[in-house]
């Protein structure tokens, strides 16, 4: 089980560095989880404060509030609400930002002005144009011009907008079985099936795969997704630590020797449902152990790969054609469209058999209405391109793009001393910040210095590990990437968000920079 | 007649732009530590949250804080060496 550890480099590369597979994790320094905590005490003390001054009518009630009748089971949890009213609302500025252009490497982003601290908002008719740092465009295809939106326009003229039906009835086009067989190609399985909605493809169809009597094991930090589809199907659900091999096989063992919880009959089947590229923390799935896990076990395997499929392995295959494991071994590929291939929609693909049961009893198969013309073509299009179809080598030359850019950006980011999550090769980059006051300073910055990023807190992450999350895309050039580090070096230094004890804490005019432009341009 | 011709006015010139370079950095200077007061005080806004939060409620929380701090200090001064010169009799 040791030969795929981190920090082993892998000899299928003529870069021979020692960040091929270097996941890091560092941990939260003592002083920034006090100082968190503390501040959330504040906030909460003040919120009591005005909650109270609400409750006696010194100030007005500006949400919808319980009415409270005797007997009755109150309507909304109560800290849910009060982070609502007194944290969330406080920086409500800075989440849900409205956009006034297509979100490609650039965009511009609607101004927003507020009297009565967030609670309206209104327009000031400013846009602010800035670099994209927040959209998962990872291969750039998200653009309103180009082959593929030509083609995606061009197909309204041919099937118009929409079929008007679902895949059972009338919905099943042309254009899907296209898809499919292209899909199905790119992955090297024998059979794919499309769905139009990615969060619906998951949520959705694993009840169908399995139900009561099973047993789903999935990862701690698994995407809503998964959880409501597992949850939707009535297995029984145990959750392992994240990426943690051991934690994971003392679960298989602890399921096959005992059993069902109350009966004790064995397990009907066992499906472990792991994702590609984790959006949060950035780290990738050790696929080569949990297959070997699965086949000693004989469970199931399900793979999500929203974030990797496209950006992450040399020929943006995904995890499976980074890690270089056989597909065959998988028995479920899951993915969606909307990350790489800047369309929307999610598939499932795997062997033949499951496949045709999947198109015969999924709830979205049967309910949903099937994809439309222009998304499809768009995906064709993008999917044509990236596996060189189109007689260009576009396609690679914006995976090998990608790969620089998310090179480039995390070395600098780590050595001037930000603690960054996750994997060296994931075009998903988290910055901690942990202070609750800080993710709206942050963002409000980047903001000012034409950089718009997306900052997390609670309840998307743990309530003390917010974080800004960048997204890089083949779309950045250099420039653009410089700009953005410049930006957030400055900001940085404002805000203090250096934590890192390993590395260094480092302005960018100290970095050698001669040394990050040679790597980027091999 | 060029500017090289007259040497009072190079002299001049020369002593302008040296008072006025001193004049500068002492500007800067003042301008550096501002700018590093405003830093200080930005972070003290963040850590606490006080960031997020509308002016009375920053003013009611640096008041309370000041007042604790501010007591807490005044009776360190009062009575600590009091205390200490006890301890030290009482010990020795």
């Amino acid at each position: 089980m040791s030969n795929y550890q981190t920090n082993k480099p892998r000899d299928d590369n003529n870069r021979t560095s020692d960040h091929r597979n270097h996941e890091e994790f560092e941990e939260t320094p003592t002083w920034a989880a006090v100082v968190t905590v503390l501040g959330y005490a504040i906030l909460s003390a003040l919120g009591w404060l005005r909650d109270f001054l609400r409750h006696i009518g010194l100030e007005e009630k500006r949400t919808a509030h319980d009415p409270n009748p005797k007997d009755f089971v109150p309507l909304y949890q109560s800290y849910e609400c009060f982070y609502t009213r007194n944290l969330y609302t406080r920086i409500r500025d800075v989440f849900n930002q409205p956009i006034a252009s297509v979100a490609g490497a650039k965009v511009h982003v609607m101004e927003r002005v507020s009297d009565d601290y967030n609670w309206t908002f209104k327009f000031s008719g400013k846009k602010i144009p800035s670099i994209n740092l927040g959209s998962y465009n990872y291969l750039g295809f998200a653009e309103n011009q180009g082959p593929c939106s030509e083609q995606a326009i061009k197909s309204i003229e041919t099937y118009a907008v929409t079929t008007c039906s679902t895949r059972h009835e009338l919905g099943h086009q042309r254009y899907m079985k296209e898809l499919e067989s292209l899909m199905a190609e790119y992955l090297n399985v024998e059979d794919c099936m499309a769905f139009g909605m990615g969060f619906a493809t998951n949520a959705l169809n694993i009840p169908t795969l399995a139900g009561k009597g099973d047993l789903i094991l999935s990862d701690k930090l698994n995407h809503v997704s998964l959880i409501l589809g597992a949850r939707l199907s009535g297995a029984t659900i145990r959750t392992f630590n994240h990426n943690d091999m051991k934690d994971l096989e003392a679960h298989l063992r602890k399921a096959i020797i005992s059993g069902q919880p109350r009966t004790c009959r064995p397990w009907k089947k066992i499906l472990i449902i792991v994702e590609g590229v984790y959006s949060m923390e950035g780290s990738l799935c050790k696929l080569p152990e949990i297959i070997e896990l699965k086949k000693k076990y004989k469970a199931y395997l399900y793979v999500d790969e929203a974030h990797s499929i496209g950006a992450i392995g040399s020929r943006g295959r995904g995890v499976v054609d980074y890690w270089k494991v056989d597909p065959n071994d998988i028995e479920i590929h899951m993915g969606t469209f909307t990350k790489s291939f800047g369309s929307a929609g999610g598939y499932i693909a795997g062997k033949k058999n499951i496949i045709d049961y999947i198109r015969v009893s999924s709830h979205s198969a049967c309910y949903s209405s099937s994809m439309s013309a222009p998304i499809v073509h768009q995906i064709i299009s993008a999917l044509s391109i990236i596996m060189g179809r189109d007689g260009t080598n576009d396609g690679q030359k914006r995976i090998q793009q990608l790969a620089c850019n998310v090179r480039y950006f995390r070395r600098q980011l780590v050595d001037m001393g930000f603690i960054v999550y996750g994997n060296d090769n994931s075009p998903v980059v988290p910055v901690m910040i942990f202070m609750p006051a800080k993710i709206a300073a942050v963002n409000r910055e980047m903001l000012k210095r034409g950089c718009a990023v997306v900052t997390v807190g609670f309840p998307a992450t743990l309530l003390t590990e917010s974080r800004v999350r960048f997204c890089i895309s083949a779309g950045h050039t250099k420039e653009m990437l410089n700009h953005a580090l410049k930006a957030m070096d400055e900001v940085g230094h404002l805000v203090s968000l250096r934590y890192s004890k390993k590395n260094p804490h480092r302005r960018w005019i100290e970095l050698d920079h001669a040394d990050y432009d040679k790597e980027y341009t091999s | 007649m060029t500017l090289n011709d007259h040497p009072t006015f190079l002299r001049h010139k020369l002593s302008y732009t040296y008072k006025n370079c001193h004049w500068k950095t002492m500007l800067s200077y003042i301008r550096r530590f501002f700018k590093f007061i405003h830093w200080l005080y930005l972070q003290y806004l963040l850590n606490t949250a006080l960031y997020m939060l509308e002016p009375w409620e920053r003013l009611l929380f640096s008041t309370l804080l000041f007042a604790i701090l501010s007591t807490a200090l005044y009776s360190a001064l009062v009575f600590l060496p009091h205390h200490v010169r006890s301890m030290i009799q009482f010990y020795s």
